[in-house]
């Protein structure tokens, strides 16, 4: 059973009512459901098994009051203490639920550890993202999208490289790393539906040219708490067609 | 002093690694580079007794590279570990350090000091319009307009004396180094209409005005920075693309 209330809740647009504050002992997450940074949020919480609520913002059209949560307006934010405690940003989320619920800590205790977990999430991220974005806006352009391409199968390969063992946590189960940047994985996932020409396979993602890679996505895709934090591949491709029609898609599949 | 070989010369490719005894502490750093200064900073806020290595990036050493694979300034290393990049540094030193630590112990004040730090680092993406305009003057009016955005933000953040409270802390430190570049810039003709002496200006930022001059004239800023003449003339030989010269005023 998961610990996340609300996850395929509509997304609230402008013109729409602040929701009440979140009630003691409430965790509230602002979500998309379709947003790679907002799931890291979400499956920290699932791993954690904190009892959270998901409120979905719609990224287009952002409510007003949205801002007074997250002045960039950006996904996801966490709220709590009765709406008194706000934090943002999807690297630092994750590091304060580990704070405030050490019962349950994913990061290292040890210093080093700790800070080389943070090190490798962020080389990984400055690849990943970045390619992935690329590869999308070009989308709608078939003759730039090869050069493109180029840059992902970079990143997976630098990826490939940095995974020395089972996960890049370096124990024999998955940390902190694997469960922030499982999310950009899956994105790239989700190409491998879109476009025909793409350079990855769907079956065993993604592919024989990343052996270990392969079984780590298939790994994590496999977890129950992940799962439950996650979009399905039909959904996620669906919203992405949507996306690239110029339609509205924070509700794909509701 | 805490921090030695601060005014070393820089050691490049070539240069065999200097030996560092087990239990001694080490920064790798570059003179000029605010990323690194923001390192510094907070070695010495700790009071962690460190030598200091200064690198000349440009002319790269060969062996640096098992230290930090972009072969960048800065790192810290002590038994045998190295830790790199400045946004990480500062937080490891501290749960390496706890006796001296800064940043707050309460998880809701730590995440909101080093929340704080990552808005400021507008200012970081300030300075590279200034280094325009080196390249070219003419395109001053523009760019410090989004300097001076920057600066009137920094003003509105600031709700005490310091960022981090009554003492300077955390955002402090890693966000000190821009605006001493912006303020070096300053002292450039024809780059940005600020003045050096009270920067960066009591009349527009007043609070600001404030906090810099106790940052700049602190024991802890004095004991790593450089002065204001090397650093103007370091940082426009980068902008406009001339010969680096790492060792200036050595």
């Amino acid at each position: 059973m998961s610990v996340l209330e609300g996850i395929n809740s509509k997304a609230l647009k402008t013109g729409d009512l602040p929701p009440p504050s979140p009630s003691p002992n409430t965790f509230r997450i602002y979500s998309m459901r379709f947003c790679p940074a907002a799931q890291r949020a979400l499956i920290y919480a699932s791993v954690k098994k904190i009892p959270s609520e998901v409120i979905n913002i719609n990224l287009q059209q952002k409510p007003d009051w949205y801002f007074t949560k997250n002045y960039k307006g950006q996904v996801p934010t966490l709220e709590h203490a009765e709406g008194k405690k706000l934090v943002i940003e999807s690297a630092v989320i994750p590091e304060y639920l580990d704070d405030i619920f050490p019962e349950t800590k994913i990061l290292p205790s040890d210093p080093y550890e700790k800070v080389q977990q943070k090190l490798l999430l962020e080389r990984l991220s400055d690849q990943l993202t970045p390619a992935f974005g690329r590869v999308f806006r070009a989308i709608k352009n078939p003759e730039e999208l090869k050069e493109k391409f180029e840059s992902i199968l970079k990143a997976f390969e630098e990826a490939e490289s940095l995974l020395e063992g089972a996960f890049y946590s370096g124990t024999s189960s998955p940390g902190f790393v694997d469960y922030l940047i499982y999310p950009s994985f899956q994105r790239v996932y989700w190409l491998t539906f879109l476009l025909e020409i793409f350079p990855l396979p769907s079956d065993n993602f993604p592919g024989p040219g990343y052996p270990k890679l392969s079984q780590w996505f298939k790994a994590i895709t496999a977890i129950p708490e992940v799962a439950a934090a996650s979009q399905s591949t039909e959904n996620g491709v669906g919203s992405c067609k949507e996306y690239m029609k110029g339609l509205p898609y924070f509700d794909y599949g509701l | 002093m805490v921090l030695t070989g601060v005014t070393s010369k820089a050691i490049r490719k070539g240069d065999a690694e200097p030996p560092l005894s087990k239990g001694s502490f080490r920064v790798y750093n570059m003179r000029f580079c605010p990323w690194a200064e923001r390192a510094m900073l907070y070695v010495a806020a700790k009071g962690i007794e460190a030598e200091v290595v200064n690198l000349n990036v440009t002319d790269k050493l060969e062996w640096y590279w098992t230290k930090h694979y972009q072969g960048k300034a800065p790192a810290v290393e002590h038994n045998g570990k190295v830790v790199i990049e400045s946004g990480f540094i500062p937080e490891y030193l501290d749960d390496a350090f706890p006796e001296t630590r800064i940043l707050p112990t309460d998880p809701y004040e730590k995440v909101q000091q080093k929340l704080l730090a990552d808005r400021l680092t507008a200012v970081a993406h300030a300075v590279p319009l200034l280094f325009a305009v080196m390249r070219d003057r003419t395109l001053k009016d523009e760019k410090q307009r989004k300097v001076f955005e920057v600066l009137k933000q920094a003003e509105n953040l600031l709700a005490n004396d310091f960022y981090a409270g009554s003492q300077p802390g955390y955002p402090d430190y890693l966000s000190f180094p821009f605006f001493e570049k912006i303020w070096w810039s300053a002292s450039l003709d024809g780059v940005v209409d600020l003045p050096t002496i009270e920067f960066p200006g009591e009349e527009e930022y007043p609070k600001l005005t404030k906090w810099f001059q106790k940052m700049i004239s602190s024991d802890v800023v004095q004991s790593v920075t450089q002065s204001l003449e090397h650093g103007a003339a370091f940082m426009n030989a980068y902008a406009t693309h001339q010969e680096l010269n790492y060792d200036l005023g050595l």
